[in-house]
């Protein structure tokens, strides 16, 4: 393979590995720290990119510039769904909560579909930042900041579970319930607040990857997936193993349609996941993030 | 006369439809040492929940600060200064010694939670040393040390302890001790929980003895200590 080739690809797939970590770093969260598998992640992700592109129709507002009104309103939704209904089985088993939001999802997805059908809409930005050029690899700079911002708000999350006083609660809360209720942490705010986090990740995800890929309540799957697979890659519950997780399956991702066709992106996906769980069921980072 | 520092009265207490404490009447004074001690499942655990707010009176009353609380939770409880060091230490592994500190002042949003990680820091130094690490990689010592340092990160008035020398070796236990006694000059009044009844009352002026969720026995630890029953129950003597 040319050395151009490669270098070109190996881009590509970085710039949607930024972005895949992005969306897999929150789902990472909710299912690291509350045990929960949210199925409706996707839907989340989805939402954003709706936020995002309205916001761009009717406000001029660019959709950079939504991601942070895609995160709050995700992050509301999200504290919400938690608070008033997923916090009533919180402690149940996993099979429980994955019911729960398989159904919100169904209930929350076909709104969408009701609302602003299922035909793609393409956010095509007046002013595009161009294609820079370096060394015969060409990047377009929209994706580029959009990964940029990806990783950005990723290691955003990071900070705040290391070093901010919610963040501390989360883990505390996640380790010993009872004794961090002793410190005066209220659980369910703070499950909340983690769901809200997970949510909020998803819908500024979603407005970033509205000036890239098509818009429709149907891809939530394709999004979910991914970030079910890097999960599986980049161990629980740690926000480290879904950047690395959401790097290596972009790549992956890049040069396996090179290789076999755009078309095989998920087989791949999975293959890979399979391969995973069979030879390295702890992830690459071979750490669960919270033991 | 009675005492509103802090009183349970008449507390009667269990879990689900298992009633465990029965009747106590328990209560420390401002700067006091106070200890409770008893047999495995006295209920002195299920005393300190109760004042702690994770379980609630099924009758009684139980004052804090002059005032008597009803249905409060653990935040509400904390934030009227009753502080808790739970049972087996209780620790956050996987977060950092420093940031287990920090969590015991949560609800804090004054400036001076710095001063009081270095007053923490100046009471045992180890810690200090250790700041960084895990906190399940201490010892049994270290971990009582970070515990305690949790409890009083917030400021309490009344501090509990429950079990201060479960598992460790006397010289360490003397050690803790000693620390208690500082703290306590400090102006933090302290419950203490022990099943080493020695240690307990050469820590407390006071002593309930709990027995089968009531107290049996009550006064200044120098009488309990001559007495006749305790001396064979507990001290085996
Ligand atoms: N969560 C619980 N659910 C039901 N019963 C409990 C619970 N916790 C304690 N008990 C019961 O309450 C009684 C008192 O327990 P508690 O832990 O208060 O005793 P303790 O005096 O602290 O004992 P130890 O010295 O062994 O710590 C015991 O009979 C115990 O079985
Ligand atoms: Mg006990």
């Amino acid at each position: 393979m040319a050395a151009t080739l490669f270098f070109q690809v190996l881009v590509n797939g970085l710039v949607l590995g930024g972005l895949y970590a992005c969306i897999a770093a929150g789902f990472s969260l909710v299912w690291g720290v509350l045990n929960i598998i949210n199925i409706l992640h996707g839907t989340f992700v989805v939402i954003g990119s709706y936020s995002a592109y309205y916001a761009y129709i009717y406000l001029g507002v660019h959709p950079f510039i939504s991601v942070v009104l895609a995160g709050i309103i995700l992050f509301i939704i999200g504290y919400l769904f938690q608070r008033g209904i997923i916090n009533r089985v919180v402690a149940a088993p996993v099979l429980i909560t994955l019911s729960l939001t398989f159904g919100l999802d169904l209930f929350l997805n076909n709104s969408l579909l009701v609302v602003f059908s299922a035909d793609y809409l393409k956010l095509n930005l007046a002013n595009p930042l161009g294609v820079l050029q370096f060394a015969g690899i060409y990047v377009p700079v929209d994706r580029l900041a959009a990964m940029v911002l990806a990783l950005f708000l990723t290691c955003l999350l990071y900070w705040v579970l290391e070093a901010s006083r919610i963040g501390r609660a989360i883990v505390a809360v996640r380790m010993d319930r009872e004794a961090a209720t002793l410190m005066g942490v209220n659980a369910k705010h703070i499950y909340a607040v983690t769901f809200g986090l997970g949510a909020l990740m998803a819908g500024s995800a979603g407005a970033m990857l509205s000036v890239i890929f098509p818009i429709s309540p149907i891809v939530s799957t394709l999004y979910l997936s991914k970030a079910f697979v890097i999960c599986v890659l980049g161990g629980l519950g740690s926000v480290a193993g879904a950047m690395v997780g959401g790097l290596v399956l972009g790549v992956v991702e890049s040069f396996g349609g090179l290789i076999f066709g755009p078309e095989h992106a998920m087989t791949i996906s999975f293959c890979l996941l399979i391969l995973l769980l069979i030879f390295r069921p702890t992830g690459i980072m071979g750490k669960k993030g919270y033991e | 006369m009675s005492n509103d520092f802090f009183r349970l009265e008449n507390v009667a207490a269990g879990y689900g439809d298992i009633q465990v404490l029965w009747d106590i009447t328990i209560d420390v004074e401002p700067n006091e040492i106070v200890c409770m001690v008893g047999s495995n499942g006295a209920g002195k655990s299920t005393t300190l929940k109760l004042i702690s707010g994770l379980l609630k009176p099924w009758s009684g009353r139980v004052i804090i600060g002059g005032e008597e609380v009803v249905y409060a939770t653990p935040d509400q409880i904390l934030a009227k200064g009753v502080g808790q060091v739970p049972e087996g230490r209780r620790l956050f592994n996987g977060m950092s010694v420093k940031n287990n500190l920090l969590m015991g002042a949560y609800l804090r949003k004054d400036k001076e939670v710095d001063k009081d990680l270095e007053f923490v820091y100046g009471l045992f130094p180890i810690l200090k040393e250790r700041r960084k690490q895990d906190a399940k990689t201490l010892s049994g010592g270290e971990q009582q040390m970070c515990a305690i340092g949790r409890g009083i990160m917030s400021r309490p008035k009344l501090l509990l302890i429950d079990e201060l020398s479960l598992g460790l070796a006397p010289l360490v236990v003397e050690q803790l001790t000693e620390t208690l006694k500082e703290i306590n000059k400090t102006g933090i009044s302290i419950l203490l929980v022990e099943q080493d009844v020695m240690t307990a009352f050469e820590l407390a002026n006071r002593g309930f003895v709990l027995e089968s969720g009531r107290v049996f026995l009550k006064g200044p630890t120098r009488l309990l200590a001559d007495n006749p029953t305790v001396r064979e129950a507990y001290m085996g003597i």
